[in-house]
């Protein structure tokens, strides 16, 4: 069997349920897309765009991105030690990333513009929240898998790896849809 | 292996500067320039641009090992453009039987928090 087949072969299943994801996503942002304008007097789209903040959380997302990257390519060289570090990196990342996300909903839930407030906050907060909430599960997985690799033989490690790198791509990829079209389109769709 | 994921960041930062980039000149020139069309076009072909980057530089899509990749994700996008395209018409047909202007999406003081 073909050396590069036989190495996808684990991921092959956590592909496919990353693309069940994606399937969930799609309805998060169909129920947003309905819903948007229903803002029963409330703040739309346009009202939650802090850009400087917004461009600091998306950085912070595609270096995460990066660092996740270049921790798989750390490991395929056998470097235990960089991979590490590259987990760590990008670990930090997507706590600065969730770390904004969460004081952007405290503002707005402290402001009396919580997902009660209205249709569109609702699917709002539905939509970014469910993908914060990967982002804070998938740290908690890094975690996990970080400390197998300290633990264990790399070897064992790198299907495990490769998983988690993947799923962090796909966390960046949803991103990219929300930022662009909630948040810089979201007063002009 | 690393030439090519620096290659794909490259390309996405550049991408995400672009989007940023035009909504803010859009923003400086008080909602003026760029028109409202073409920030809506830039913005969006920024981002798909992107996600073809994110598909090709990080998923690995389109290396001949990995068919299956595309195949599967392209069955995906095909379901996740029906549940999307499919709620978007759905409702907004809806709004022509419908007694209430909640349906069509047009904010109004009686509207209702269902």
């Amino acid at each position: 069997m073909n050396t590069s087949l036989s190495h996808e072969r684990p991921v092959f299943g956590f592909w496919l349920y990353i693309l069940s994801d994606c399937v969930l996503f799609a309805a998060l942002f169909a129920t947003y897309a309905v819903l948007r304008h229903s803002t029963v007097g409330g703040p739309g789209p346009g009202a939650l765009l802090d850009l400087p903040i917004l461009f600091i959380q998306t950085i912070a997302l595609l270096v995460s991105n990066l660092a996740m990257a270049l921790a798989l390519v750390s490991g395929h060289g056998g470097s235990k030690k960089a991979a590490l570090w590259w987990l760590f990196a990008a670990l930090l990342l997507g706590f600065v990333f969730l770390g904004l996300e969460i004081r952007e909903f405290s503002v707005l839930i402290a402001e009396g513009h919580g997902p009660a407030r209205s249709a569109f906050l609702s699917g709002f907060f539905a939509l970014v929240g469910t993908h914060g909430l990967h982002v804070a599960l998938g740290s908690v997985w890094l975690l996990v898998v970080c400390a197998h690799l300290y633990l264990r033989p790399l070897q064992e490690t790198m299907p495990k790896l490769r998983s988690l790198a993947l799923f962090w791509h796909f966390l960046d990829i949803i991103w990219i849809i929300i930022f662009s079209l909630v948040y810089l389109l979201g007063s002009h769709l | 292996m690393i030439t090519r994921y620096l290659t794909g960041f490259s390309l996405s930062f550049l991408l995400t500067l672009l989007s940023f980039g035009v909504v803010w000149f859009h923003q400086q020139t008080g909602h003026e320039l760029p028109v409202h069309a073409y920030v809506v076009v830039a913005v969006i072909a920024a981002a798909l641009a992107q996600l073809m980057v994110q598909f090709v530089y990080f998923l690995e899509i389109g290396k001949k090992s990995g068919a299956w990749r595309l195949v599967t994700l392209s069955l995906t996008l095909v379901v996740a453009a029906i549940v999307l395209g499919g709620s978007l018409w759905i409702m907004a047909t809806l709004g022509h039987a419908a007694p209430s202007e909640r349906f069509r999406g047009i904010p109004s003081p009686q509207t209702q928090v269902d």
